[in-house]
């Protein structure tokens, strides 16, 4: 038997019991006396009040322990009694991780449970990217009369992973920096290709598919044609996972986080299809990397970074970071023809300057930037034209900066477009 | 997202209710004032058990006592005094149970089970403590010289603070 805390429940009952015995005394009424009496027999039940050993297991059921994202998970929890005594009073709430939603039913339980008698509550919950661990299941037991209460917690390990296919429904234009292995991406180098260049004087070894034979007719001289060589450029995503980016506009909007690397998923995929080099680096207190490659297993690994590595999760970090050395250690990692796709919120200056630093250093930068800011307050409004003049910065010193509203990425990389210069 | 509503559950507020209502009209058999007084204490007992207060819940409680304290002064019969109190004491824990449980859980969970045994529990220990004095008031029944009322009332204190230690 143990014994809780006092829960203070009939505290002041006692002075109640003295008052109507005392006034019973006085006008001699002994129905006042018996009053008192069924007081004190109360007193006495509260006091032999206690808690038998608790000693409970959890179990956890998901419907499907690997959903898509959005998909509806049901959970059942079911609690069993292995102690010796019965439960009288007990109350389970589950600990459901942070980031998932619950979507229907409590993740909670009351009832009394028997020696050996399971309990078992339904709830449903939204599957979010990532891997969730269920915490520890908080446990409150109380005696029959509610005067004493114990508070455990009992751990079952349950984990719901969500990774969500790598589809590229947008195609994210490259700049000009490139590797040496052919690619998609058109480039300034004159060579083979697709799209016409120039014409150069013949040299010897030129092939002679590539001769231009009209000149040849008319001036009798041998020109060669030049086109847009095309290449493969090697790409690093770079995801703003610092906690100033877990911003969102509302409650039960999405966080800028999120959308960043849905931006970055699906930018991943597609440059993987165009046979370009990928790779992902978080900037954020989680460190994160992984190297350009391509390949089937380099997308399977990214697809399971994206979903479980702790740096991508929807909840904001809390460990520490240096902003600068994370940069070094990035610039490092870095090969000098990588190409950077940095998608951050901007939503304060730092994020800025390490897009122009990358820059700087001849990594040719685009910004993908999710909007997280609102026009409902003043500040909010602030905020918005802080931000606006960021990415006008941003764009003056060259970098490309895709502003990212609520349409769909598609669309808003269709509108951006336009504006670019190759 | 399922918010959860910390207030008291309804399965106890409808106990609760019920077992203050059913004390007054115990209380209707004793004086009209003591009736009236479990009358406002019921309307308390609603009012915070609706706004979720625990403090006029407690308070509901102190007028049930003021009631019984009132009826008892003024020769309330003994049964339906036994009976008036031992509502009270029901009303008044249901209603408190049902904000805890409400805080705990919220009122979206299903707690009758809980609720139905804690009631039950409370309400078998009232029975038994008042079939018990009622039981020890018949046999001692006749008129009693004052020092044993003194006598009793020594016994009650020293009852109380063992009990309460």
């Amino acid at each position: 038997m143990s014994r809780g805390f006092d829960t203070e429940r009939w505290t002041g009952l006692d002075g109640l019991v003295l008052v109507a015995a005392g006034a019973g005394v006085f006008t001699r009424e002994a129905s006042l006396l018996l009053a008192a009496g069924l007081g004190v027999v109360v007193l006495g039940y509260v006091r032999v009040a206690a808690i038998p050993e608790v000693s409970l297991r959890i179990e956890r059921d998901l419907s499907d322990a690997t959903p898509d994202p959005d998909d509806e998970v049901e959970v059942t929890l079911r609690v069993t009694n292995e102690g010796s005594g019965t439960l009288f009073d007990l109350r389970v709430v589950d600990g459901v991780p942070p980031a998932l939603g619950v979507a229907d039913g409590p993740a909670r339980l009351g009832t009394a449970l028997r020696p050996g008698a399971t309990a078992t509550a339904t709830y449903t919950v939204t599957a979010v990217r990532g891997e969730h661990a269920w915490d520890e299941t908080v446990v409150v037991v109380r005696d029959p009369s509610g005067a004493v209460e114990s508070r455990e917690t009992v751990s079952a390990e349950t984990t719901l992973r969500c990774e969500p296919e790598l589809a590229a429904t947008a195609d994210l234009p490259l700049r000009g920096l490139t590797s040496k292995y052919a690619g998609r991406v058109e480039t300034d180098v004159p060579g083979s290709g697709l799209e016409f260049a120039s014409i150069r004087e013949y040299r010897h070894g030129d092939p002679i598919r590539r001769i231009d034979w009209n000149r040849r007719a008319r001036t009798g001289e041998l020109a060669t044609v030049e086109f847009r060589e095309e290449r493969a450029a090697s790409v690093v995503l770079v995801v703003d996972t610092r906690p100033e980016a877990h911003v969102a506009p509302g409650d039960e909007a999405e966080t800028a986080v999120e959308r960043s690397v849905d931006a970055a998923s699906v930018a991943f995929s597609a440059l993987l299809d165009s046979g370009d080099s990928v790779g992902v680096a978080a900037f954020g207190p989680d460190e994160c990397w992984l190297a350009p490659s391509s390949g089937a297993d380099h997308r399977a690994r990214a697809r399971r970074l994206f979903a479980t590595h702790p740096a991508f999760a929807p909840t904001p970090p809390d460990g520490a970071f240096f902003p600068s050395v994370a940069v070094r250690r990035l610039r490092r990692r870095l090969a000098s023809d990588a190409q950077v796709i940095f998608c951050s919120p901007l939503v304060d200056d730092y994020g800025v300057s390490v897009a122009r630093r990358l820059e700087a250093y001849g990594h040719a930068v685009t910004v993908v930037s999710p909007d997280p800011t609102t026009t409902a307050t003043i500040g909010a409004r602030l905020a918005r034209i802080e931000r606006d003049l960021r990415l006008r910065e941003l764009r003056r010193s060259g970098v490309r900066v895709l502003d990212w509203g609520d349409e769909p990425l598609g669309v808003a990389l269709a509108r951006a477009e336009a504006g670019w210069s190759r | 997202m399922s918010e959860i509503t910390r207030k008291p559950t309804r399965t106890g507020t409808a106990m609760a209710l019920s077992v203050a209502g059913l004390t007054t009209f115990t209380l209707g058999f004793t004086t009209s004032t003591a009736a009236v007084g479990g009358l406002v204490a019921t309307v308390a007992l609603a009012a915070g058990l609706f706004r979720g207060s625990r403090r006029i819940v407690d308070a509901a409680g102190g007028l049930f006592f003021l009631s019984l304290l009132f009826a008892g002064a003024t020769g309330a019969g003994t049964e339906a005094l036994l009976l008036a109190a031992l509502g009270s004491i029901l009303a008044w824990d249901l209603a408190e149970n049902a904000h805890s449980v409400g805080e705990h859980l919220g009122r979206e969970t299903d707690t009758l089970r809980l609720e139905l045994v804690h009631a039950a529990a409370t309400l078998v220990v009232l029975a038994v403590g008042a079939a018990v004095v009622y039981g020890a008031d018949r046999a001692a029944a006749g008129g009693q010289p004052i020092t044993a009322v003194v006598l009793l009332l020594v016994g009650v204190v020293a009852l109380v603070t063992v009990v309460t230690r």
